[in-house]
């Protein structure tokens, strides 16, 4: 049984949620125990500052699980393309979490001009080994109550933005595993500017992370103001390729 | 206003792929409304649903548009559903020309049409025009303004001197549309 834990809205998101569902099931045939993890399931948080519904919940993962076995998390807003038991099943090794390098993070003003200003373990899909990762997080009951976004207290708890600081806590995961709207992110050619990222190929992504959320096919309600077109035809061809499925599931009486 | 009828079929099976395949979006046009933008070129770069049903229409009906109002550009075009608690606010004089809202579902919704007369008077005069219940009550001529209640299947166009004001009731269904004229 592969536990999945999925950070989502109370209602915005059912869209891609169902799609992200069906892409989970389509691609193994493991047992999925996959549990949403929404605002509503957690009354009296403090979601203020946080940059989605969802963010500070999936470091509530360790705890609910008691502290054993492993986990996945992954945003809702993506859509899987290989068994997902191949993550699951990753040698973390002596590590705490496996997670993809995102080589584009910016990582503040504090770090501008140095070597360190983009570049850090990306926590939108990670494995976590439930029992090691106490040592890490704060109990929920003080994440919750946070005053300010958890995120930035956890993530320098892990070594960012020093990467060599994170040796031994996290495991650098093969980039297909969080493809960033079809790119290659694991590293940021010389002279960076967007054309020059790499992408993969759409049969060469096994998990595909629909990242700027103003070109997200689906524009979620949550964010209103924008609404760009998706970069990549053949992804969003596909991931409407994947809606009709889904509703021909759901709502079979209609085809 | 200039009304008019036009041909659906192409529209109500847009309409129907829209609900069926999409999630609703929401824009400020229309708060608490379901939405859904399938063309636009009000930004950079201009915005084009990438669903393969819209794909697939949408020159038949840009061609339909375009024999209704004689504009060759469509500029927007976006699918509107209303709740009980949705409203649409006043638009106009930010149209780069003609626009309209070609009806499906009217659920007896109402539109009331003013002159833009260019100051900010008029605007805030349209958005009084929300709080209204029972439009036809109202000598709307006394106050230099048009009431139109809206008619399923129907397109109701004005020019960008004038603000329309739909008051939808729930379930009042309508393209919006803007042309531009190039």
């Amino acid at each position: 049984m592969i536990k999945i834990f999925v950070g989502t809205s109370d209602i915005e998101d059912n869209w891609i949620e169902k799609i992200l569902v069906y892409s989970l099931y389509k691609n193994t045939s493991e047992e999925l125990d996959i549990t949403f993890l929404r605002p509503k399931k957690f009354p009296n948080w403090n979601l203020r500052g946080w940059g989605t519904p969802f963010t500070n919940f999936r470091y509530a993962i360790p705890e609910l699980c008691n502290f054993k076995g492993k986990a996945i998390y992954m945003d809702c807003d993506q859509l899987n393309l290989r068994d997902i038991a191949d993550l699951y099943n990753t040698d973390l090794e002596e590590n705490t979490y496996g997670m993809v390098w995102d080589a584009l993070t910016d990582n503040g003003d504090k770090m501008k001009g140095t070597k360190f200003e983009r570049g850090f373990y990306c926590d939108s899909v990670m494995l976590i080994d439930c029992e090691k990762a106490q040592k890490y997080t704060a109990p929920i009951s003080e994440i919750a109550k946070f005053e300010n976004n958890y995120k930035y207290t956890w993530f320098p708890g892990l070594g960012k933005p020093f990467k060599h600081r994170s040796d031994g806590i996290i495991k650098q995961l093969n980039p297909r595993w969080n493809c960033f709207d079809g790119r290659n992110t694991s590293f940021r050619p010389e002279e960076w500017n967007a054309e020059l990222q790499p992408d993969f190929d759409l049969d060469d992504i096994w998990h595909l992370h629909f990242t700027a959320m103003s070109t997200q096919p689906w524009h979620p309600i949550y964010t209103p103001w924008a609404k760009g077109n998706y970069r990549r035809d053949d992804i969003a061809k596909l991931l409407w390729q994947y809606a009709k499925e889904c509703k021909m599931i759901s709502n079979p009486e209609e085809f | 206003m200039i009304k008019g009828k036009y041909k659906n079929e192409a529209f109500n099976k847009l309409k129907s792929d829209c609900i069926k395949y999409m999630s609703p979006q929401r824009d400020w046009h229309y708060p608490k409304a379901d939405m859904y933008l399938l063309y636009s070129l009000k930004q950079a770069p201009p915005y084009s649903c990438s669903a393969p049903f819209w794909r697939e229409i949408r020159e038949e009906i840009f061609t339909e548009l375009r024999q209704v109002v004689n504009k060759p550009t469509i500029y927007y075009l976006a699918l509107v559903t209303h709740s009980e608690k949705s409203i649409a606010l006043p638009i106009g004089n930010e149209c780069p020309d003609m626009y309209g809202f070609f009806f499906l579902e009217s659920k007896e919704a109402d539109i009331i049409n003013s002159n833009v007369k260019q100051d900010m008077h008029a605007y805030i005069s349209a958005c009084k025009d929300l709080g209204i219940t029972h439009p036809h009550l109202i000598n709307w001529f006394e106050r230099d303004k048009r009431w139109h209640r809206a008619e399923d299947n129907t397109a109701y166009l004005a020019g960008n001197k004038f603000y329309s004001t739909v008051l939808p009731k729930n379930g009042t269904t309508y393209f919006h549309v803007e042309f531009r004229n190039d």
